[in-house]
């Protein structure tokens, strides 16, 4: 074929092409520099097409304003200026929840009667010392959202928050919110647009992190396979906290700072951050910034679902510094290998570096 | 790399609404009003008419909210609703509607001559020019896909189809929109 087929190309856009598939476009593009300048306009797009068809208002105050207009229409009017007097009023101090620290057991198997079923994981645990932590919202009543590897989500809570839940990551959280609180579990790294309420402050568990919040916006990043949580403020101000052994460490971040907890200890890093490169995430770019190839590895595996080993040791700790965004997997091994000068063997989903 | 997985069934929601709890029917509605508005305008006029369309949508739920019944997705059920309902809303307002965004839109676009191709927010406005000018049906599963993140399995909930014709959609979407692109001068 000559001319570029849409459907073939919006299932390779959207990951819907099976391995055959892929290859078989991948091949076509290579075929001939025109095909791929085709693929490239219509790829161009379907970047486009991710912003919104009109300019929304930044007013963002007509959904409060737009319900109450509801409300009256129900006959709703009376608990409607309730809200808004509960929102109005000051934070109560004792609702802050307390830190326990307890020691987390990341193999504990626990059995649920009813329908649910839970797999061996750190996020069990946790979720049954938040439902102690958080007046006993029975497991049984969070809700969970799990994206796959090279999947995202777009999570919108019952206050108004979004959730962008980035590839290989689990959400959990209590619908409608609970407790004058509004607390969630993340496993894995997300970007919150927390709307604001004073009177219920948003937190954030993930790992032995807790992030606290009254409007805002920041990433968290805590995946099971890393020692450290990482948050990244883009507005607004949140609080850090160790809720981990070794102690009640807490930070205030400020919009464009990062912070890390990494073994009981809270530390502001230091530098101006650039926050758009910590959520380049969300426009399907994928940003290493001098990451060792061991690291590559694991990111590859949750993007690409790439089953990647490393056959020499030595080379494990090169490091990379690269971008990526929608590229085929073939083109971003080639820049990998040429990058650090290694060799790669691919066979369907294995790969393995070595040199 | 971009599908997003269906959310689990709100059942909870639709239950308590059926009795009337008017708290569950306060968070639907803050979790999906933004997004039902920012839908509704890609086929209206304007966002202060998305936003009375979004409205009546959720006062007909209440008001026959003993009866109602959601098959499997809250999500898909809320965006059909409105679909329909701003179908409707245009059937009554279709002249000022073709004015407005019909292909004429695409038209009146002015190519600079002399430099190459359209400025990047030039490049957005003829974009949406070029949806508002698609035809419905494709119109409806693209921005679905592409801008609501809705995987095709819930395109196909909310537009009663099969999956294997949204993606038809979307692929005719594409070569529309290339299309058009094109033709206000777009990449020559």
């Amino acid at each position: 074929m000559t001319r570029l087929n849409n459907r073939e190309a919006a299932r390779y856009l959207s990951g819907r092409s099976t391995p055959e598939e892929r290859r078989s476009f991948d091949r076509w593009l290579e075929e001939n520099p025109e095909h791929r300048r085709t693929f490239e306009t219509v790829a161009e797009i379907w970047q486009m097409a991710e912003n919104p068809t009109i300019t929304v208002p930044s007013d963002e105050d007509f959904v409060r304003r737009d319900w109450e207009r509801i409300a009256a229409a129900i006959g709703a009017s009376g608990q409607a200026e309730r809200n808004r007097d509960r929102r109005e009023s000051p934070r109560s101090t004792d609702r802050v929840p307390t830190v326990r620290r307890v020691r987390r057991t990341s193999s504990e198997r626990l059995a649920f009667a009813a329908a649910f079923v839970f797999l061996v994981a750190a996020g069990v645990w946790l979720a049954m010392q938040f439902s102690e932590k958080h007046g006993g919202a029975a497991l049984a009543d969070l809700r969970e959202v799990s994206t796959s590897p090279g999947q995202r989500a777009r999570i919108p809570l019952s206050d108004g928050t979004i959730v962008h839940l980035n590839v290989a990551s689990t959400l959990r959280f209590p619908e409608p919110f609970v407790n004058g609180e509004r607390a969630l579990i993340l496993d894995g790294e997300a970007f919150f647009e927390v709307t604001e309420d004073a009177v219920r402050p948003f937190v954030v568990h993930a790992a032995d992190a807790v992030v606290e919040v009254v409007g805002t916006k920041f990433a968290v990043r805590a995946y099971d396979d890393s020692d450290v949580v990482d948050v990244v403020v883009s507005v607004g101000e949140v609080v850090l906290r160790n809720d981990g052994p070794g102690g009640d460490d807490e930070l205030v971040l400020t919009a464009h700072q990062k912070g890390r907890l990494a073994e009981g200890v809270v530390h502001r890093l230091d530098g101006d951050v650039n926050v758009q490169r910590h959520l380049a995430w969300m426009e399907s770019r994928l940003i290493l910034d001098d990451v060792p190839l061991r690291d590559v590895a694991v990111e590859l595996r949750r993007w690409y679902t790439l089953d990647v080993r490393i056959a020499d040791p030595e080379i494990a700790e090169l490091r990379l510094t690269a971008e990526f965004r929608s590229e085929p997997v073939h083109e971003i091994l080639n820049v990998i290998a040429a990058s650090l000068e290694v060799s790669y063997e691919r066979d369907k989903q294995t790969v393995t570096f070595y040199r | 790399m971009s599908d997003e997985r269906p959310l689990t069934i709100e059942r909870d929601w639709v239950e308590a609404i059926r009795g009337g709890d008017e708290r569950a029917f306060e968070a639907m509605f803050h979790a999906h009003y933004r997004d039902l508005c920012v839908y509704a305008a890609s086929y209206v006029s304007s966002f202060d008419s998305a936003r009375d369309v979004v409205q009546d949508v959720f006062l007909r739920i209440w008001k026959r909210r003993e009866n109602w019944t959601v098959r499997v997705s809250l999500k898909a059920y809320l965006y059909r609703a409105v679909r329909n309902q701003t179908l409707n809303y245009l059937k009554q307002e279709n002249d000022r509607r073709k004015k407005e965004t019909g292909l004429d839109g695409a038209a009146r676009l002015s190519v600079r001559s002399g430099e190459d191709g359209l400025l990047t927010n030039e490049l957005l406005a003829a974009y949406r020019k070029a949806v508002s000018a698609l035809p419905e049906r494709r119109r409806t599963a693209f921005v679905l896909n592409r801008q609501h993140g809705f995987s095709y399995a819930e395109i196909a909930l909310v537009m009663d189809i099969s999956e294997r014709t949204v993606e038809t959609h979307i692929a005719k979407a594409l070569a529309s929109l290339k299309r058009s692109l094109y033709a206000v001068g777009w990449n020559d």
